[in-house]
């Protein structure tokens, strides 16, 4: 008796030789540090870098889909220069991971003095061609991304040029192939400026074209570089391939001397593995073993031709394929081999953990157990079984819990066994197996199923010797709680035991469900998405999609989609063998209708009562509480029925479906109703073949539109924008090429795929216009805008229904092209179409217009005035005579007057008149009542032809028939819009001769002449309405209508004549009154202070009546006449004297009584007529007469 | 050949920026007025531009006439603006202002006051807008103002009698008290504030008002002032102007050595600094 260590043991110095076995070279690969592939491989490589010693060659190998690539991409970036800002982000990136690692790249860059300038980046993706012409590809690409060398400048330019020619050569029709050493010396040279990286990505490539060539000669370029980057005379060339597989099976197919020398270059790389199958780590297991010794060798065979017909048995088919491996693994059992793999990958540091649990001499290591165990040959071999495996990577992975994210699951059956008290050893050794299972398994063969677990555990150890022994142990186990058996998985479970009964939860849950109504059930639990027609969108242009209901065959009524719906038609899916035909309503503006059957839909129905009672007890949070035991086992159950009902789904109603009925649709005409089948007796179609064919047969009017970015219900808020811009190009020039629109924005694509497109605008006669539209595809919907505009001739249609119809079959227009044929077709027929906004008319499109017409058309609403003819038509022409209005076009290109455009050139000239003349009394009461109706104006035709013809106190004009007034209410409107019209400049020039009456200056000049005379008096004014007058003479604007107007204001409290009320009009002339009189007096006054001391005295004489009435002057007495008129006036006092008055009594009643004679009214100028306002005395002050003076 | 260069002068509503357009009336000729019209302007400030058309002697530009605050009400579909969002200063201030600029050079006068050290006004970030300070140039300050608005028959705008600034009536930057106040002077107005704070237009047509209720997010209604409806600010109106008085009250004391003149157009200036919608000035 011996150990079994002795027999066979684990390979002292294990480590992935096995795959650079030929290379004794090759430093030996440890210190793997996996928090991620990528990480690691980068790590090693620029460890390599900054490395003088080591060699720059890498090969990295990993299945597809492991971020082979995405690693190449951060490799390129961490070689980039220091501006480079995808070097920024790989670099975060990998410091956010491991800092460490981030440090070395930087001084690994920095230890080839690269860090500023970085690599020449010479990253290329091979193809299936000699590595020459990838690398030459890679170079140029390389040099190109490079920018301006900063030293060795000829050198590099000429090493460029080299590259250059001999990639020419090599691509030309009768290729040259350089010469290895001349790419060499040409990096070389380049490496001279900066180090290069040489990364060729999909290199396996290469090695395919190697393989088919048969020829050994590509080989030595890479023999060169790879030398290249170590020894002497290394060059600072860093050399990266990426591939699938390991170097030697590509070489399969090639011959013995291509591989040796193969294998030659091979040993030249570094080979960094790039993610670990499971199958190879098995690989790794079997050589990690020497050969075992006689006579344990052929016990082991024996041994291992048993397993395998095991396996068999229990399905484990791949491992039952390698009975050599399962002995290379002895003494690992089979399930134990099966397992550690993804043990190792799952919870464990990958190879390091695996290998130390091979060959360590810890405890539980397989080292160990070969020491520990004896064996004599004959006996039967023990090998090692699921729970020494359990207890090892408990162990090891203790210091592990938090790095891996499956370390829940790990923690939660490890706390479940290890709270197992007083479980005899072999159920604890069944559990430890179930539970390491549990582990790994993720369905398939290899799980914890009862046939599994015998297997494994009928150990030969007491308790667990037979699997008779094993069974009965895991019921007691089961009992217990400690495990689950699940049955609809065959899989045991570690159980810590949970109260919540959940197999009759699931029961009653079931019942119920089964009790609804089974269309109803599903809607609910497998709710189908709805259905694009692909086919159909790619013929048309047009994306519809179909609604996906599952139906009865008995339902109460089917509700078709009609407008306003976003589908384009629905697909019933029947429960049962008889599609509900007779039950489908009838409705206007219906959409299609299919139907797909199957006679035996219960497995279908079956799986949606299991998820919805799984659903129902997930629910059922207050029974559940925080069993989450419980709730975890339902969810998985659930994910696993969801999958099922799926599968069923497809497996009853899908394409390929056996047992569903042919497709049948709602045929296409109003008057036949009946089905049609879509498929023919043998063809079977996907349900997105099948709503194709039937939206190709129910939409064949709609327009085709090459432009999939607009024609959809929803746009996105960039091309709503550019259609508002398209849009406003069609209002704003119309009459312009492409609309005025220049270069190629979404607008100009959006303006050639649908107006250009159907012509509905074009050059005719040599001038840009909206027109009908010539394109044949057009034509239906065209006639059917038409038809919803002709429509609304007595009533008005909302823009948003219009748009809703126009979605109906056979056009289904998308709602986000609609506005801009609507649109077009408004713009053609704008003298015939009235829009309304919140029901108001609007009189013209404008640009704020349409950016709410296409946000809210429920805002919006138009009415056709299609009818001209008799005494209607009659009336409009003259009135577009008479008021001059520009005649547009009609649909048949003659100029016609219409109502909309007499009309909308009223209103808006009413509109635009000041607010005074809008609300002004001051005009005749046919002016009045007009404007009136103008501002108001709602309907057009009830305004021109009722409302207005009423103001003038006429009959309406009727729509048929003669109208005797013709020529008065044209005569009528014409004279009151006038008025209306040139209210405000009447007004003013009013205002500008009541100034010149009052300030005594004729009419001509009289901007002038006052601003000279205000001009004369300004410094001299206390009072403040004088001084505002005079400010307005002197400072105000130039202009004859502005400065009447401020000078109005001035008089009017600052109130501008535009916005006056008729209170300030008539305050105006009483203001002016008031302050020209003063103007007047002082102006006088100033004319007498400047002839003074002439010989003369000057004297101003104020009389005022009892009336109020005043009267002033200025009296001039010259020297040579006063002493005879002084004698005069002393003779004149005495004789008053005489009849008894005093002097002074007497000299007073002289002077009053000389003013009131009839001669003396004449003595006095200017004369002043005002009785209303009072003297302002006040305002002639002599002290600032004399200071100015 | 080079474009001239424009003057452009813009006018707020308040009185700073009218006594500039009027100051420099005489003195660049070709100087083009402009405001920025939201359409929903107090009255008092519509009346005041009337005025300063008038002594101007020429129109005032109205930037935007066409999409004031009811068009952009429709057109996001009554989403308001807010401290948060303030799409009014960009859709109707700047963008109307920069389009109506477009790219020939041109000199912008800003009326800040000699005596208003740390105040900026909206400087273009176009590099072909050139800025001027007449004002600060000249030596001009609030007194000055006052003077230039006298002399010119114009005086202050009449909001001032109750409100700090000019702007939308329904300005989300108002305090309190002058919620009150527009409450008191335009009881319309207020109503109108009511309704839009409900996503509702009042009066934009013959036919219903446009409504966006169903648009509003139901669980946070928007309030135009912070923390209640205008419907509840207008019931503790008593308690809101106690507390404005206290206030004012407490501003007066701290400078009681002071001539009420000067308290009194300090209270002005402080509230025209304000963050408001000062874009124009």
């Amino acid at each position: 008796m011996s150990s079994l260590i002795d027999l066979k043991a684990p390979k002292e110095r294990f480590a992935r030789s096995i795959n650079v076995e030929r290379d004794a070279g090759s430093s030996a690969i440890d210190g793997y540090i996996p928090v991620g592939r990528s990480v690691d491989a980068i790590s090693r490589i620029f460890r390599a870098v900054s490395d003088p010693n080591s060699e720059n060659a890498f090969s990295i190998t990993g299945p597809y889909g492991s971020g082979k690539s995405s690693l190449a991409v951060i490799l390129d970036a961490l070689f980039a220069a220091v501006d480079n800002r995808s070097r920024q982000s790989a670099h975060d990136l990998i410091a956010l991971v491991t800092p460490d690692v981030a440090d070395t790249v930087t001084s690994a860059r920095a230890s080839l003095g690269a860090d500023q300038h970085g690599f020449i980046r010479a990253v290329v993706t091979a193809q299936r061609e000699p590595v020459t012409a990838t690398v030459l590809r890679a170079l140029l690409h390389g040099v190109d991304r490079f920018g301006e060398p900063k030293k060795n400048k000829a050198g590099y330019r000429a090493a460029v040029e080299a590259i250059r020619i001999m990639h020419a050569d090599y691509t030309a029709d009768e290729p040259i192939r350089p010469d290895g050493r001349a790419v060499r010396n040409a990096i070389a040279t380049l490496s001279e400026t900066a180090p290069v990286l040489l990364l060729i990505d999909e290199f396996g490539k290469n090695l395919e074209a190697f393989a088919d060539s048969h020829s050994d000669a590509d080989l030595y370029l890479l023999q060169e570089l790879a030398e290249a980057t170590r020894g002497d005379q290394q060059l600072p060339l860093v050399l990266v391939t990426l591939q699938h597989l390991a170097f030697d099976e590509y070489a399969a197919g090639a011959k013995i001397s291509q591989r040796r020398e193969w294998a030659k270059i091979q040993g030249r790389f570094e080979d960094i593995p790039f993610v670990d199958s499971a199958s190879q780590t098995r690989r790794l297991i079997a050589a990690a073993f020497n050969k075992p010794k006689k006579p344990l060798a052929g016990a082991i065979t024996e041994w291992a031709d048993q397993q395998t017909k095991v396996l068999v048995e229990l399905g484990v088919s791949n491992l039952a394929q390698e009975t050599d491996l399962l002995a290379q693994c002895w003494p690992l059992h089979p399930i134990a081999l099966a397992i550690l793999p993804e043990l190792c990958e799952r919870y464990g540091q990958n190879e390091r953990t695996l290998f130390s649990f091979l060959a360590s001499s810890e405890p539980g290591s397989v080292a160990t157990y070969l020491g520990d165990t004896k064996w004599k040959s004959g006996e039967p071999l023990p090998a090692i079984r699921l729970e020494r495996v359990y207890d090892y990577f408990v162990e090891s992975a203790a210091n592990l819990v938090g790095v891996s994210n499956a370390a829940a699951r790990w923690v939660e059956i490890d706390t479940r066994i290890r709270d197992a008290h007083g479980l005899p050893a072999p159920n604890r050794r069944i559990l430890k197996a179930v539970g390491l299972l549990n582990l790994v398994s993720a369905g398939g063969t290899v799980r914890a199923s009862k046939a599994i677990l015998e297997m494994v555990c009928a150990d030969r150890q007491e308790g667990t010797k037979t699997r008779a022994e094993v069974s009965k142990r895991l019921t007691e186990l089961g009992d217990s709680g400690l495990v689950t058996y699940r049955d609809y998985a065959d899989e045991y479970r570690v159980w810590s035991g949970s109260d919540f009964d959940l197999k009759s939860a699931i029961d009653s849950a079931r019942r119920r469900q089964r009790e609804t109504d089974p269309a109803d059930l599903l809607e609910r639990i497998l709710p189908m998405e709805p259905l694009v027609a692909a086919r159909h969108f790619h013929k048309t242009g047009t994306l519809r999609a179909f609604a996906r209901r599952w139906i009865s065959e008995d339902p109460e009524n089917i509700e078709q989609l009609g407008i306003g719906d976003r589908e384009d038609g629905t697909a019933y899916y029947v429960l049962g063998a008889e599609a509900p035909r007779d039950r489908v309503s009838r409705r206007t503006h219906e959409k299609p209708v299919a139907f797909v059957t199957n006679a035996n839909p219960e497995t279908l129905i079956e799986a949606a009562v299991e998820v919805a009672a799984l659903d129902e007890v997930l629910d059922d949070t207050e029974t559940l509480g925080d069993d989450w035991v419980a709730k975890n086992e339902l969810a998985e159950r659930h994910a696993e029925a969801v999958l099922e009902l799926e599968r069923h789904a497809e497996l009853l109603y899908g394409g390929t479906s056996e047992t569903r009925g042919k497709w049948i649709y709602l045929r296409p005409t109003e008057k036949n109703r009946s089905f049609l089948p879509v498929e023919e007796t043998d063809t079977r179609l996907t349900a997105s073949q099948v709503v194709s064919k039937i939206a190709d047969d129910w939409y064949h009017a709609a327009p085709k539109i090459r432009n999939d970015l607009i024609n959809r219900h929803e746009l996105s808020p960039q091309l709503a924008r550019f259609r508002r811009m398209l849009v406003e190009a069609m209002i704003r020039a119309s009459d312009e090429k492409f609309l005025g629109i220049e270069g190629n924005r979404p607008d100009k694509t959006l303006y050639r795929t649908t107006l250009k497109e159907f012509g509905l605008h074009r050059q005719i006669d040599g001038a840009w216009k909206f027109t009908e539209p010539n394109n044949r595809s057009f034509k239906q919907t065209w006639e059917a805008i038409d038809r919803h505009l002709k429509e609304a001739t007595t009533n008005r249609i909302g823009i948003d229904e219009i748009y809703a119809q126009l979605t109906a079959p056979p056009l289904g227009i998308r709602t986000g092209i609609a506005p801009v044929f609507l649109i077009a077709a408004i713009i053609i027929q704008s003298d015939e179409i009235a829009l309304y906004e919140h029901g108001t008319f609007i009189p013209g499109l404008t640009d704020d217009l349409i950016e709410r017409l296409l946000k809210n058309p429920q805002n919006f609403a138009l009415k056709h005035f299609a009818s001209r003819t008799g005494s209607r038509a009659k009336v409009l022409d003259s009135l577009t005579k008479r008021l001059g209005i520009k005649l547009t076009t009609d649909r048949s290109g003659d100029p016609a007057a219409s109502v909309l455009g007499v009309v909308s050139h009223l209103v808006a000239a009413v509109a635009a008149v000041p607010p005074h003349i809008q609300r002004t009394a001051h005009l005749s009461s046919q002016a009045v009542a007009v404007r009136k109706h103008l501002l108001e104006a709602t309907e057009p035709d009830e305004l021109i032809f009722k409302a207005v013809p009423a103001a003038l106190k006429l009959k309406p004009v009727p729509a048929t028939g003669l109208y005797p007034d013709s020529s008065k209410f044209v005569t009528g409107v014409v004279e009151a819009f006038d008025e209306i019209k040139n209210a405000y400049p009447t007004l003013l020039s009013k205002l500008q001769s009541e100034l010149a009456e009052a300030l005594r200056v004729s009419n001509d000049d009289l901007q002038k002449v006052l601003a000279v005379k205000a001009e004369q008096l300004e410094g001299q004014i206390i009072n403040p309405g004088l001084k505002k007058l005079v400010f307005a003479l002197t400072k105000g604007p130039e202009g004859q209508t502005q400065w009447i107007e401020n000078v109005a204001m001035n008089l009017t409290d600052g109130t501008a004549p535009k916005h006056w009320t008729d209170d300030d009009r008539d305050k105006y002339s009483v203001e002016l009154r008031d302050v020209a009189g003063t103007f007047l007096r002082l102006e006088s006054l100033n004319a007498d202070l400047r002839t003074k001391g002439d010989g003369f005295d000057a004297f101003r004489v104020v009389v005022t009546k009892a009336g109020g009435e005043e009267r002033y002057g200025v009296i001039i007495v010259g020297d040579k006449d006063r002493p005879a008129l002084e004698e005069i006036i002393e003779n004149a006092v005495k004789r008053a004297r005489g009849q008894g008055l005093s002097d002074a009594a007497a000299r007073d009643a002289l002077i009053a009584l000389l003013a009131d004679t009839a001669s003396g009214e004449q003595a006095v100028t200017p004369l002043v007529p005002d009785a209303a306002s009072a003297p302002d005395v006040d305002s002639v002050n002599p002290g600032e007469v004399a200071a100015r003076d | 050949m080079t474009e001239p260069t424009r003057h452009v002068c813009g006018i707020s509503g308040g009185k700073d920026s009218s006594a500039l357009a009027i100051y420099m009336r005489d003195r660049v000729p070709d100087m083009e007025y402009f405001f920025c019209d939201t359409g929903a302007e107090l009255p008092e400030t519509y009346e005041y531009l009337n005025k300063l058309e008038v002594v101007l002697g020429k129109p005032i530009a109205r930037l935007n006439s066409d999409k004031g605050f009811d068009h952009w009400f429709e057109v996001f579909r009554g989403a308001l603006p807010s401290p948060q969002m303030r799409w009014c200063t960009k859709y109707m201030k700047i963008k109307p202002i920069e389009a109506w600029l477009g790219d020939s050079p041109a000199i912008s006068y800003v009326a800040i006051r000699a005596d208003e050290s740390n105040r900026k006004g909206y400087i273009s970030t176009k590099p072909s807008i050139k800025t001027s300070f007449p004002f600060v140039e000249e030596g001009i300050d609030h007194a000055g103002v006052l003077k230039i608005l006298d002399e010119a028959g114009v005086g202050l705008p009449s909001y001032y009698e109750w409100r700090t600034r000019s702007g939308c009536y329904f300005c989300f930057y108002q305090r309190k008290a002058e919620w009150v106040g527009l409450a008191d002077r335009h009881p319309d107005l207020f109503e109108r504030a009511v309704a839009i704070e409900k996503k509702v237009l009042i009066g934009t047509g013959a036919g219903q008002d446009a409504n966006y209720e169903d648009n509003a997010m139901q669980d946070r209604a928007y309030t135009w002032t912070s923390g209640e409806s205008l419907t509840e600010l207008l019931e503790r109106r008593d308690e809101i102007l106690a507390r404005h008085e206290q206030a004012m009250e407490r501003e007066s004391k701290k400078r009681h050595n002071r001539p009420l003149i000067e308290v009194f157009a300090e209270a002005l200036d402080s509230d025209d600094d304000s963050d408001g919608c000062a874009v124009c000035v």
